[in-house]
């Protein structure tokens, strides 16, 4: 069982799956028809009236899941919600882990696991555009089999290196010695290697895209960046939700500009410079600030106007700072006096504030236009798309690299026959054959299992 | 007569050999039926034992106290190791054999082995109990009948054997012996479908109608290897092969008598192997190729016999005279016996469980081969492993599981069984996915702790591999303790240093006296050198293992769970396996019901020991 809408919409949709569902007949009523849409009133186990809602029922195996599948929509009430679900667990729900619909229809043979990784992909990335969304969605689609052409294509070849590269170890008294021909497995090889690199490249192309971008806010500490936080906060409707970090040292929260680019802002811990005594608890903070940082997509530096500086007088965030696109504020200009030319600087306080937000926002909104290039064409070129088969390739283009290394230095054979026995299986998992082992590896990793 | 036995293994050839040691050495009282007793353990074919791939089987074979390895040591005439340069893990020795005195030797040890009772003759089926569905004995030929609760087959070429030279057939599985006849027929009476495959030998050629001089020739390595563990305290002559070549014209007279070929008649519709074809195959295929190699190999010490490698065929004998005369040093050669084919039943090996016991009948083993597979070694190997399991299922006790990260015997067994094979089958190092770690100089640590639980090792075989390991443990901490200086700055261990591609072991010999032998020294010199590699597979087969031991609760239902084949269900229902190991090799399992099904009867991981897993 699985709440299927955010909580605090006008309504509730609630997915229960499984083999027999008729456990529900006391919360729902008689279950409906395959197919059927009821209206039904929604009863305790004690009979208490619960809500209305509308039923409906999805037989095995036409269901996302494939196996039986009832939907209740009900009110949007958050309380009525968690209430309907206790009723449900009572009655012998329960809940699914996350990506268990995915899951079973995996098992179910509804989707395979590449088309279950790109749906965690796409709900992963809150950020997508609707053209890579729909990319992401389009299972078998012309630039899939594009791609499924450049695996069977290096398979080919990796299969006619193996066989080279085998037949000169298994055979090593045979006669014929083009079975012996190891340097045509290298040529082979270096065209794998050249495919598999515009493979991964087109990914980061996707990637970029995809990714909802990160916005950072750091300064000194007390240099006005949480006023500002809360400024960006109140200063747009479309706060998404404000989630604590992992950690006590940084808030996230998720906001849209005007232009409805939605973006992650991160208010780091101060950063001091490094010349300054920390403690261990502040330096852990400054270490992680630092690591959010070399991944953000766009860094704000908040800057009292009083104490202009520079540089930043630290040595990691000055490089940062000399490669990364950021954007300075300069704060507390009211206290300044407004004799001195500083560029952006507002003052916090007052009818000036709200300029410093759009400042921010104006800049994320450029950042990301400019980012995106020729945006959709970008997309168009993309051909790998999924996170999982990005992992599969890295992995075989490593082991290419590291085979052809081999090839050219003085590494025994079996070592490459090795690599290459590591390749052709990653290669047949990027393309979506898996191996029962694969599977059960999968299972275990993925999926909380055991009892 | 005894009548009465625990095992009967019927055939005496390689695989025949090893069950039937097992079996005795195990305690069990044992028949061993052979056409003839001063054949045990013939070498059919060719004179070699070994070679890439089935070297290691054979080191495996004596690692579990079997008796090919010695065997071949003691008759060794040419030894030869292959691969040198191409990784210590597919180095491979190769050993010419004099074949008499290698047969005598098999025949003598085997009579001589407790618990064992050669019995001459022919088997002409065996019996079983209809209700229990278990076997209950042999009947041989004479109508003689032998009583037994288990049987293992090792028939090799000789069930139903047909042999083909030219048009000429002649029932048999070997030049000069007879063929089991009615064997068959018990195997097909009880479920078994056979099918038919199809092996060659060249003809023997007499060695003083050979011009020698001008042929290049191949000599044996200075330095014999052993396979077996057992000190060498013999050494026969040794001898060398010469090397020669079809040419234009040998094809020519092979290409102009392809419509006398048996092969390409139809006649024999039995599938052959692919890897060792007949000259006139390689002649069809490679209507290209200007010559084909052919190595002459003597037989023996006391033999005239030549046997030349890659010449097998079944063309008529008075053709085969015609187009050997036309090669260099054979313009004059005599035929001590033409080559010929023979084609022989096999059973399907997927009928038959992890113990190579028969699926339809209980008792009843195969090895050999019977179940597809080419080569003395695999022969050999799968015999002790029928042998093993036969010994066990008279105990009560479970099968050995095979696991393919322990040996490649074991992944004989494993592909035979759940895979199968169209050809006769053999052993090359690429079978394996963990061949880094299965290499002649390990195998007798892989499986040590197996032979030792099965007790199939002597006392004196312990102590050796004690001796070795100790051997091996003082040298590693030898070389992990002490020091080299590379220069002002850096001092690494000497076992850092010779993981070094440069450093051989001999570069040592300044820093450390050496105590070791040689079989030590091949160990550590790999472990440096391959560390990273055997720890990044070691890791893997460890991962795989921790997979495959969940347990389930093999009460489970598993009616009902989605994506089953009924096939599968009642494939479930009969076997109950007790793990994600023994649920995944269940044929027609897709992973999608796997998973389905772990996820119902999952019980999570347990400790399982090596052992049983």
């Amino acid at each position: 069982m699985a709440l299927a809408t955010a909580i605090g919409g006008p309504v509730a949709v609630l997915r229960v799956s499984g083999r027999d569902l008729s456990f529900l007949v006391p919360l729902i009523g008689t279950l409906p028809l395959p197919g059927e849409a009821k209206f039904r009133r929604l009863h305790s186990l004690d009979k208490h009236f619960l809500d209305e809602a509308v039923v409906l029922r999805f037989q095995a195996p036409h269901s996302f899941t494939g196996e039986d599948v009832i939907e209740i929509q009900g009110h949007g009430v958050p309380a009525l919600v968690e209430k309907i679900q206790e009723e449900a667990i009572a009655l012998g729900a329960i809940t699914a882990l996350p990506g268990e619909f995915s899951f079973r229809a995996v098992l179910n043979q509804k989707m395979t696991l590449e088309e279950a990784s790109r749906l965690q992909t796409l709900f992963a990335a809150e950020g997508l555009g609707a053209s890579a969304a729909s990319k992401l969605l389009s299972f078998g689609s012309s630039s899939d089999e594009s791609v499924n052409r450049i695996f069977q294509e290096a398979l080919t070849a990796v299969a006619a290196a193996r066989g080279r590269v085998e037949a000169a170890i298994d055979f090593a008294e045979a006669e014929d010695e083009q079975a012996h021909d190891i340097a045509s497995a290298e040529l082979r090889l270096l065209e794998v290697e050249r495919q598999l690199q515009g493979l991964l490249n087109s990914y980061e192309v996707f990637a970029r895209n995809a990714r909802t971008p990160t916005v950072i806010l750091f300064g000194k500490p007390n240099a006005g960046k949480s006023t500002l936080l809360n400024l960006l906060v109140g200063g747009t409707r479309s706060l998404v939700s404000p989630t604590a970090g992992t950690t006590r040292d940084y808030v996230e929260v998720h906001l849209r500009t005007p232009s409805g680019q939605s973006f992650r802002l991160l208010d780091t811990a101060g950063l001091r410079s490094s010349l300054q005594n920390v403690d261990g608890i502040e330096a852990a903070g400054m270490r992680l600030g630092l690591e959010m940082m070399e991944s953000a997509d766009v860094l704000v530096w908040v800057e009292d106007a009083r104490i202009p500086t520079k540089t930043f007088d630290h040595p990691q965030v000055d490089a940062l700072l000399a490669t990364k696109t950021h954007l300075k504020i300069y704060t507390h200009a009211d206290l300044l006096g407004g004799s001195q030319d500083l560029g952006q600087a507002y003052d916090l306080v007052g009818d000036q504030s709200p300029n410093a937000a759009r400042a921010v926002l104006d800049f994320v909104d450029q950042v990301c236009r400019t980012r995106r290039l020729d945006g959709d064409a970008a997309l168009e070129g993309a051909k790998l798309i999924s996170q999982r088969q990005e992992m599969l390739v890295r992995d075989a283009l490593g082991e290419t690299r590291e085979a052809l290394r081999c090839l050219r230095g003085e590494r025994s054979l079996e070592i490459i026959g090795d690599l290459l026995r590591q390749l052709d299986k990653h290669l047949r998992g990027a393309r979506g054959e898996a191996l029962t082992d694969d599977y059960i590896g999968q299972i275990f990793t993925q999926f909380c299992l055991g009892k | 007569m005894e009548t009465r036995f625990d095992a009967i293994v019927i055939g005496g050839g390689h695989a025949g050999v090893e069950a039937s040691r097992a079996l005795a050495v195990r305690g069990f009282k044992t028949a061993l039926i052979s056409f003839d007793s001063q054949k045990i353990g013939a070498m059919s074919c060719n004179p070699a034992i070994g070679g890439v791939g089935k070297s290691h089987l054979v080191y495996e074979v004596d690692a579990l106290g079997g008796l090919m390895g010695v065997a071949a040591d003691h008759a060794a005439i040419q030894s030869r190791r292959l691969n040198l340069r191409k990784g210590p893990a597919v180095r491979s020795t190769r050993v010419q054999c004099d074949k008499a005195h290698y047969t005598q030797l098999m025949s003598k040890w085997v009579s001589t082995l407790e618990h064992l009772y050669i019995y001459e003759g022919e088997a002409a089926g065996f019996t079983w109990d209809e209700s229990s569905r278990k076997v209950t004995g042999v009947r041989m030929k004479d109508g003689a009948l032998l009583e037994c609760r288990s049987v293992v087959i090792t028939s090799g070429t000789f069930m139903r054997g047909l042999m083909f030279c030219g048009d000429e057939r002649s029932v048999g599985g070997r030049v000069g012996e007879s063929a089991a006849q009615f064997l068959s027929d018990s195997l097909e009476k009880i479920g078994h479908k056979l099918s038919r495959l199809k092996t060659g030998t060249p003809a023997r050629l007499r060695a003083s109608s050979i011009r020698f001089e001008g042929l290049a020739r191949q000599w044996g390595d200075p330095e014999k290897r052993q396979f077996s563990w057992r000190p060498a305290e013999y050494r026969l002559p040794q001898l060398s092969c010469f090397i020669t070549h079809t040419n234009e014209r040998t094809h020519d007279v092979i290409r102009a008598n392809f419509g006398s070929s048996p092969l390409f008649s139809g006649d024999i519709v039995g599938v052959g192997p692919r890897y060792c074809p007949s000259v006139e195959d390689k002649v069809r295929r490679f209507p290209d190729r200007e010559r084909h190699q052919i190595f002459l190999e003597p037989e023996g010490l006391n033999t005239e016999s030549i046997y030349p490698n890659g010449m097998s065929t079944s063309l008529p004998a008075e053709v085969q005279l015609e187009f050997l005369r036309t090669i260099n040093g054979l313009e004059s050669v005599e035929l001590l016996r033409p080559g010929y084919a023979v084609e022989y039943d096999t059973v399907d090996p997927t009928d038959l469980t992890i113990g190579f016991m028969s699926k339809h009948l209980e008792g009843l083993f195969l090895a050999g081969q019977v179940n597809r597979t080419s080569g003395y070694e695999e022969a050999a190997a799968q015999g002790l492993w029928a042998g093993i399991n036969a010994s066990l299922w008279l105990e009560n006790r479970d099968f050995v599981v095979p696991d393919r990260s322990r040996s490649y015997l074991e992944t004989l067994v494993d592909d035979l069984t759940s895979v199968g094979t169209d050809e006769p089958y053999r052993m090359f190092t690429s079978r394996s996915e963990y061949r880094l770690m299965l290499r002649e100089d390990n195998a007798h640590e892989r499986l040590y702790s197996l032979g030792d639980s099965l007790g199939l090792l002597s006392d004196e075989q312990k102590r050796w591999n004690d001796s070795l390991q100790q051997g091996l443990a003082s040298a590693m901490e030898a070389l992990g303790s002490q020091r080299i200086r590379l220069d002002r700055d850096r001092v690494i261990s000497l076992f850092e240093y010779l993981k070094r591609p440069e450093v051989a072991w001999e570069d040592l010999s300044l820093e450390l006296d050496n105590r070791w032998d040689d079989r030590v020294l091949e160990k550590v010199e790999v472990k440096a050198k391959y560390d990273g590699y055997l720890h990044k597979q070691e890791q893997e087969i460890e991962q795989l293992r921790r997979v495959r031991s969940w347990a389930l609760d093999p009460s489970v239902n598993v009616r009902g769970v989605p994506g089953l084949t009924t096939e599968a269900i009642e494939k479930f229902e009969a076997c109950r396996p007790k793990n994600v190991f023994e649920l995944g090799r269940i044929s027609g399992m897709t992973p999608a019901a796997l998973l389905a099904i772990v996820r119902l009867a999952g019980r999570g991981p347990e400790d399982v020991s090596r052992e049983t897993l």
